[in-house]
């Protein structure tokens, strides 16, 4: 018997934490919550051939994380970890241990980010955070790079 | 490092979230654009490491083929790569070059895919120097790209640069040296048809031929000695190639006419004399010379590869010899005693000073000297130089004037010209016995 692929199992959790997390909900969001599941099904079908297929994937999924998250912040952080393994086996990065714990950081990370967003009353701090955050992120690493390119152009440190 | 089209999407659509998160205040919005955001760094942070593992695990060999060439000699230079490429990763490396050196031809950049073990590769190339002085190999440098991003860096630290490379200058002009003259080559084989002199005695056997035996040697050493005359051998011709410089402008139709012409002309020797004599010149630079070559495949080798358009270290414009300076001058003089008219006189007078003063300052060409030096070893009796005629054509006069000093038929093969009158002309300039146009 054939295995199933890792990119269906993930899209099996998907289509269960959307119905779960649509379910208690108000009569229109349910509506959009099946339709987004149904056309990021669509773009999922349609794309397999494409090189280009994960910017398609983040797109359609994107919608979905914001709609699922609308109902729930919870549910569409787990709707976003469901996103990225089906991005992550499109990538081929369900092999090593490496990928494995690439994928455990990043939802790591999102957890962390769901986790402000449910404690702050507004956008305007965690946006600040994730602002400043990204900031401190890129001023390291371009002094990292600065020092990893000078030691390799044969520059004395 | 750069975001690839991919990426640079994703960054777009992450801005727009983050945007619309903060005018309509909405958290949904934010967990989508703070998800994009997660995975963004995240592969940069992935991308990033890999890279650093990628070059931290290449290493360089380079080998030259000497390390110590005159200025426009061509060397052939090795570099082999390895290079540990991770999964989903394309690497390229290129080899950085001294402005001091051009490449003639070969593969100066490679591209690895992602393998478990570490990847060996070999570029080789031909450079030529067209500076002289010394310098080292300046590293290489290497471009790393996945989907979503991609990098490069330049690796010129000491285990990536080397080996050193002398170049030494070469004159544009040399001393006038004493002429070489060229000598005639007995040649030691036994031929169907002897020729007059005598290339060894040996004891007579029964059967050979009684006019060849020796009577005064026999008488000498009361045996019967017989002479072994020399073989007689038709002379096969020497083909100069002169290649265009990379700049002129030439038809492609007519340098691979002249490939295939050289070519014919080359197996039709080989096949008839037993040998060819090749040399390859582009303008006034000596870029090859193969002496005798007798393996038409090997012989084919080589002009596959030397064939092509080069890049010339020297370049000369309307450059006159003395002989021709001496001859304007006479020229000007025989005008002179007939002419009345004094403003005419004048300008006479002024040319045959001009030209005066350009043949005392007038020398050698050093190609000159290479070429003599080149075709008086050799038993020939004819030339063929095949050329575009594309630029100055200085060079081929040069060569031809030399031809005829030594007594050596010239013919010129060029590529067919719609100018009316070229020919003549430029039968006349050239100085060749023959001129033709290839087929």
């Amino acid at each position: 018997m054939k295995p199933v692929p890792a990119d269906l199992w993930f899209m099996g959790f998907l289509a269960a934490a959307v119905i779960l997390v649509t379910a208690p909900g108000p009569a229109p969001a349910w509506y959009l919550n099946i339709m987004l599941l149904a056309l990021f099904v669509a773009v999922f079908r349609l794309t397999r051939t494409r090189h280009d297929r994960i910017f398609y994937l983040v797109c359609g999924g994107v919608l979905l994380v914001a709609a699922c998250g609308a109902a729930s912040i919870w549910g569409g952080l787990v709707v976003a970890w469901m996103l990225a393994g089906i991005i992550a086996t499109a990538l081929g990065m369900t092999g090593s241990n490496n990928d494995i714990v690439a994928f455990l950081a990043f939802c790591s990370g999102t957890l962390l980010v769901a986790v402000m967003i449910q404690l702050a009353n507004h956008v305007l701090l965690p946006l600040f955070i994730l602002c400043l955050g990204t900031a401190i992120f890129l001023f390291v690493q371009t002094i990292r790079d600065y020092q990893f390119r000078k030691q390799y152009s044969g520059a004395r440190s | 490092m750069r975001l690839r089209r991919c990426a640079r999407g994703l960054a777009l659509l992450a801005i727009l979230l983050f945007s619309s998160a903060f005018i309509l205040d909405d958290m949904a919005v934010l967990l989508a654009a703070g998800m994009l955001l997660c995975g963004l760094a995240g592969g940069y942070f992935l991308f990033d490491r890999r890279f650093r593992a990628t070059v931290a695990s290449v290493e360089v060999q380079r080998s030259l083929e000497r390390s110590l060439v005159r200025k426009g000699a061509t060397l052939q230079v090795a570099t082999t790569v390895t290079v540990t490429v991770p999964p989903r990763m394309q690497v390229m490396v290129q080899e950085n070059l001294s402005p001091h050196v051009v490449v003639q031809d070969g593969v100066t950049s490679l591209s690895a895919e992602p393998a478990p073990s570490p990847v060996t590769q070999k570029m080789t190339y031909r450079i030529t120097p067209v500076v002289h002085g010394e310098f080292q190999f300046p590293g290489i440098s290497v471009s790393v790209r996945d989907a979503f991003f991609e990098t490069g860096i330049n690796l010129s630290a000491g285990r990536f640069c080397g080996p050193s490379l002398v170049v030494q200058p070469t004159g544009l002009f040399e001393p006038a040296s004493k002429r070489i003259t060229s000598e005639t080559r007995e040649i030691e084989k036994m031929s169907v048809l002897s020729g007059f002199g005598i290339r060894a005695l040996r004891e007579y056997y029964a059967g050979d031929d009684m006019r060849r035996i020796d009577w005064k040697q026999s008488a000498k050493h009361n045996k019967l000695f017989v002479r072994e005359y020399t073989g007689v051998m038709n002379i096969p011709p020497l083909l100069i190639i002169d290649l265009p410089w990379r700049g002129d402008l030439f038809s492609g139709h007519d340098f691979e006419r002249m490939v295939s012409a050289v070519a014919g002309l080359a197996e039709h020797s080989i096949k008839t004399y037993q040998y060819v004599a090749a040399l390859l010149i582009s303008g006034p630079n000596i870029i090859h010379f193969t002496g005798e070559e007798k393996d038409l495949q090997r012989c084919m080798t080589t002009l596959r590869k030397w064939m092509h358009p080069v890049e010339r270290t020297v370049h000369v414009y309307r450059m006159p010899d003395r002989s021709e300076l001496r001859a304007q001058i006479r020229l000007i003089e025989g005008r002179l005693l007939e002419e009345q008219d004094p403003p005419t006189e004048r300008f006479l007078t002024r040319m045959r000073s001009r030209y005066q003063t350009g043949l005392q300052e007038q020398r050698m060409l050093s190609f000159t000297g290479q070429v003599i030096r080149t075709i008086s070893p050799l038993t020939i009796d004819e030339i063929f130089l095949y050329s575009l005629g594309s630029g100055d054509l200085s060079h081929i006069r040069q060569i031809v004037r030399q031809a005829g000093t030594m007594k050596i038929r010239m013919h010129v093969r060029l590529p067919e010209r719609k100018e009316p009158g070229w020919w003549g002309a430029s039968a006349g300039r050239l100085g060749a016995d023959t001129l033709e146009a290839f087929a």
